[in-house]
């Protein structure tokens, strides 16, 4: 049994806006083991990255709030942990990709002193040895001319080569778990599958895990070792990835993977899943997903399914389901 | 590779010749440069620093030594701005003044924008109680208009140059806490400040590091436009009497003084008066030219 590096359970993060509370998440529950990548899918405001935030505790200067539930990194709880532990932890144990690679570097400082700032923080190299460590990472992610590379300006280098700087210094550290926030998003695809690869390389490398946000099914296919789904703030499916993708379960999880095209199959139209996503401020009563659903039932409109297991590994949230494994208790 | 390396060799050559070197500095002077306007305020800013550096070696005359054969007599080729009533040379008076305008303009703006930009910073990243704190005692400061602050401040500390230094410095405190709080709030959501504390990176590292730089923009165009205005208030004071005391040649003492013989002899208080407008101007065209450079969004 491989050991759970991180294991949240029942987070719920709450927005305090002007209007009234907000559950963006609302009682997650997901676990990442050693070494394994974790696909975190959904639609754009389904939670996705509030939960990330949740963990990097990066919600200070929101109007968020973690509520309730705890957030277990190698048995420690990082709720309860001082600002001052939990920036030893920030970039050290825990770095995170963001999604944007043209912002995300700061354009008054070169490549190298961004790099550079994470080794001096955490691993109190001297300069001479940071700076190597620096050109070391860059090359390891695949930069050339990196002894050059390290005195330019962000602005001076493509959306490609910042997202590898970015990925560098996330890496910088050597931290045990990754988040990277739809890394790929704002790339275009041959850049995208270059990323990709180079994650791919870097975790089977330095044994790290990864929580992978994204709402990029073919990414999922490409990296993942197991999956999460997510709609408006809960965990709806949970499952190994080639579960998932031979034996979704959940109604919302078949939209999504029906919503994909298909090489070489004629179609006119792609299949899409009618209306958007509830927001917060009105959930509807039972399931969540209830109103935009293929299959919805007279109890999905009333009352809200746990999340239960219906297979070895796979777990769904849907009625459907509950009624089959209780008859298959009976 | 082999190839590679060629390549990015001859490129560095290329790059290296002075014209296409694109950094921040080259980028900025070439916007400056377009603006005539600024550009002529700038060379009487520098004229003025001069003055301000060699004055006492070129002024014709003393600027406190009376001279009473030559009593208010209007402008001549002697005395090119005439004399006041101790029959000093105006010329050379407004020439010796100039350091004084200049000192207590950037001193009184410098300690100004030290504390207001620190207040500004803290109150922007932290936010909360503290942000309102800062922001309410600014708020109470705004509620003054300027000169009577000032006045207001002379009055516990008494006269004097230095006085007025920190009377000037006072008022301007508000105005770069918020300009530099708003820009702190800006770049505060940003993702490379987000991303470095995603790295661990602490508060203190964050605000000066991160933010600061990116603040620095605003913060010189309102300093140098601050620097007008609090020649003009400390020009005030000391038309006042409440700054600079004779036989100073300070700009607005030597107003104060020549206001009894406005009538008879105008020139004792046009040529001082001429001095702090030329001046004021200079440094609030300067400031408008540094702007439109400075700003990434004016673009050509």
């Amino acid at each position: 049994m491989k050991e759970k590096l991180l294991e949240i359970t029942n987070l719920k993060t709450y927005f305090f806006t002007d209007t009234g509370q907000v559950p963006a998440v609302n009682g997650v529950d997901f676990y990442i083991h050693e070494g394994e990548t974790l696909g975190v899918v959904g639609e754009s405001g389904c939670g996705k990255s509030v939960t990330s935030l949740s963990v990097m505790r990066l919600l200070t200067d929101t109007p968020g709030k973690v509520v309730d539930g705890s957030i277990r990194f190698k048995g420690k709880d990082l709720l309860s942990l001082s600002e001052k532990e939990m920036r030893k932890i920030r970039g050290n144990e825990i770095a995170m990709i963001f999604q944007e690679p043209m912002t995300s570097l700061n354009p008054v400082y070169t490549i190298g002193e961004q790099i550079g700032e994470a080794v001096k923080l955490h691993l109190k190299y001297n300069k001479k040895e940071a700076k190597n460590h620096v050109i070391n990472m860059l090359k390891l992610v695949g930069i050339p001319r990196a002894e050059e590379i390290i005195n330019e300006y962000p602005h001076q280098l493509s959306g490609g080569m910042r997202q590898r700087i970015m990925i560098a210094m996330a890496m910088a550290c050597n931290p045990t778990l990754l988040i990277a926030d739809e890394p790929t998003t704002a790339l275009d695809v041959t850049i995208q599958a270059q990323i990709l690869e180079l994650m791919k390389k870097l975790k089977k490398e330095k044994a790290t895990s990864i929580m992978l946000i994204t709402h990029d099914l073919g990414v999922v296919a490409e990296m993942c070792d197991r999956v999460i789904v997510m709609y408006a703030g809960k965990v709806v499916e949970e499952a190994e990835v080639t579960e998932i993708f031979d034996n979704p379960k959940h109604p919302y999880t078949k939209g999504l993977l029906n919503s994909i095209p298909k090489l070489g199959q004629k179609m006119d139209r792609l299949d899409s899943i009618p209306g958007n996503v509830p927001t917060p401020a009105n959930m509807p009563k039972g399931c969540k997903f209830a109103p935009r659903c293929s299959q919805v039932m007279d109890i999905c409109k009333e009352n809200e399914p746990d999340l239960i297991q219906v297979e070895d590994g796979h777990k769904c949230r849907c009625f459907l389901y509950q009624n089959e494994m209780a008859r298959v208790v009976n | 590779m082999e190839n590679g390396t060629v390549i990015t060799q001859s490129d560095e050559l290329i790059q290296s010749k002075p014209e296409k070197v694109k950094t921040p500095l080259s980028e900025f002077w070439r916007k400056f440069k377009k603006q005539k306007m600024a550009m002529v305020a700038a060379t009487f800013v520098l004229l003025l620093i001069i003055v301000a550096l060699i004055g006492p070696f070129i002024a014709p005359y003393s600027a406190t030594e009376p001279d009473y054969d030559n009593i208010l007599s209007p402008p001549s080729l002697e005395h090119l701005a005439g004399t006041d009533a101790f029959g000093r040379d105006i010329f050379s008076r407004i020439i010796e003044g100039t350091s004084i305008s200049l000192y207590v303009g950037l001193t009184s703006v410098f300690i100004g924008a030290v504390i207001g930009t620190v207040l500004g910073l803290l109150s922007g990243y932290y936010g909360g109680r503290l942000d309102s704190i800062i922001m309410r005692i600014c708020d109470v400061l705004f509620a003054f208009p300027g000169i009577l602050l000032a006045i207001g401040i002379i009055a516990i500390l008494g006269p004097g140059l230095e006085n007025v230094i920190i009377a000037v410095a006072v008022f301007g405190i508000p105005t770069f806490a918020r300009i530099v709080r708003s820009s702190t709030l800006s770049i505060k959501e940003s993702v490379y400040v987000e991303s470095a504390i995603s790295i661990g990176a602490p508060a203190r590292r964050i605000i000066w590091k991160h933010i600061f730089p990116g603040t620095l923009s605003s913060i010189i165009v309102y300093f140098t436009m601050r620097i007008g205005t609090s020649i003009l208030t400390a020009a005030s004071l000391s038309f006042l009497g409440l700054g600079a005391q004779p036989p100073s040649p300070e700009w607005g003492a030597m107003l104060s003084s020549g206001r009894d013989f406005l009538n008879s002899a105008p020139h004792v208080t046009f040529f001082p008066g001429l001095a702090i407008f030329l001046t004021v101007l200079a440094f609030n065209l300067l400031g408008d030219g540094l702007r439109d450079a400075l700003d990434p969004k004016m673009k050509d």
